[in-house]
């Protein structure tokens, strides 16, 4: 039994092959947040679905830079605040065309009020990826 | 500070013409990786030369845009040519294109620079209004 005020989330991991800016491409771990009956919260799209690592083996959880990702804005009474955010990496490069039809699916998905968005972020060196 | 003005490309697509893009440095009294705080000092054009990529200074002109980029923050990289001393510069220029490639990679040929962060955009409620197919 958890300690009172704590809440039991529910989540399955799935793995993702993600175009950096900088032009690589990783399988990244996306968290994928599920309601008490199963039904899956998290905005995970088709477009996404399409990127998903085929084989169930495990995805390193380290990484050295934040994908961008867009946040999707909830209605949930549940929290103090009212909502929920949760949020979900875009696979593709900005000019992939699929990179603003994967955020279109993310504002259309069912029970999104609002969604934001936030680019790729490196706070390691790139230098790396360019020696 | 100084202020120069041209195109800022989105990541959604959308080119937002003659928009203010300025530089500054930073020095950094307090604060670990991501929550840096310091001062804001201004930069001249002869400081500038010595850090700004070539394909930066080619696509601005030294002058005052008429107005912002209607977005949260802009893509920018932190350059950290001492410790705690660093330049904030706008990157223009959307990831994976062959701009952004020649930005990048000029920044980090630059022996004079220790360290280049990479700082991506973030845009709120305006987002549907910046995707163009």
């Amino acid at each position: 039994m958890p300690p009172i005020g704590f809440k039991v989330r529910r989540y399955e991991d799935i793995g993702i092959y993600y175009d950096s800016d900088i032009g690589f491409t990783v399988p990244l771990r996306q968290r994928t947040y599920k309601s008490e009956n199963g039904e899956i919260q998290t905005p995970v799209t088709a477009l996404l679905l399409v990127r998903k690592v085929p084989t169930d083996c495990k995805i390193p959880v380290s990484r050295d830079f934040t994908p961008r990702v867009a946040i999707a804005c909830f209605e949930n009474p549940n929290n103090l605040t009212g909502e929920s955010r949760l949020k979900v990496m875009i696979a593709y490069r900005p000019r992939d065309i699929n990179h603003n039809l994967q955020i279109q699916e993310v504002i259309n998905f069912p029970n999104v009020k609002a969604v934001e968005y936030t680019g790729e972020t490196h706070t390691s060196s790139i230098k790396r990826y360019y020696d | 500070m100084a202020v120069y003005s041209g195109s800022y490309y989105c990541d959604g697509g959308l080119e937002q013409r003659q928009v203010n893009l300025t530089v500054f440095g930073v020095n950094v009294i307090e604060g670990r990786e991501t929550n840096l705080r310091g001062d804001r000092f201004e930069t001249d054009s002869n400081f500038d030369a010595l850090y700004l990529p070539k394909v930066f200074m080619d696509h601005v002109l030294p002058v005052r845009g008429c107005c912002s980029v209607p977005i949260n923050g802009l893509r920018h990289v932190k350059a950290f040519y001492a410790n705690s001393l660093y330049l904030t510069i706008p990157c223009p220029f959307a990831g994976g294109t062959i701009t952004f490639q020649q930005f990048m990679q000029e920044l980090t040929n630059n022996r004079r620079l220790i360290l280049v962060e990479l700082h991506g955009e973030t845009v709120g409620f305006n987002l549907r209004t910046l995707l163009r197919n």
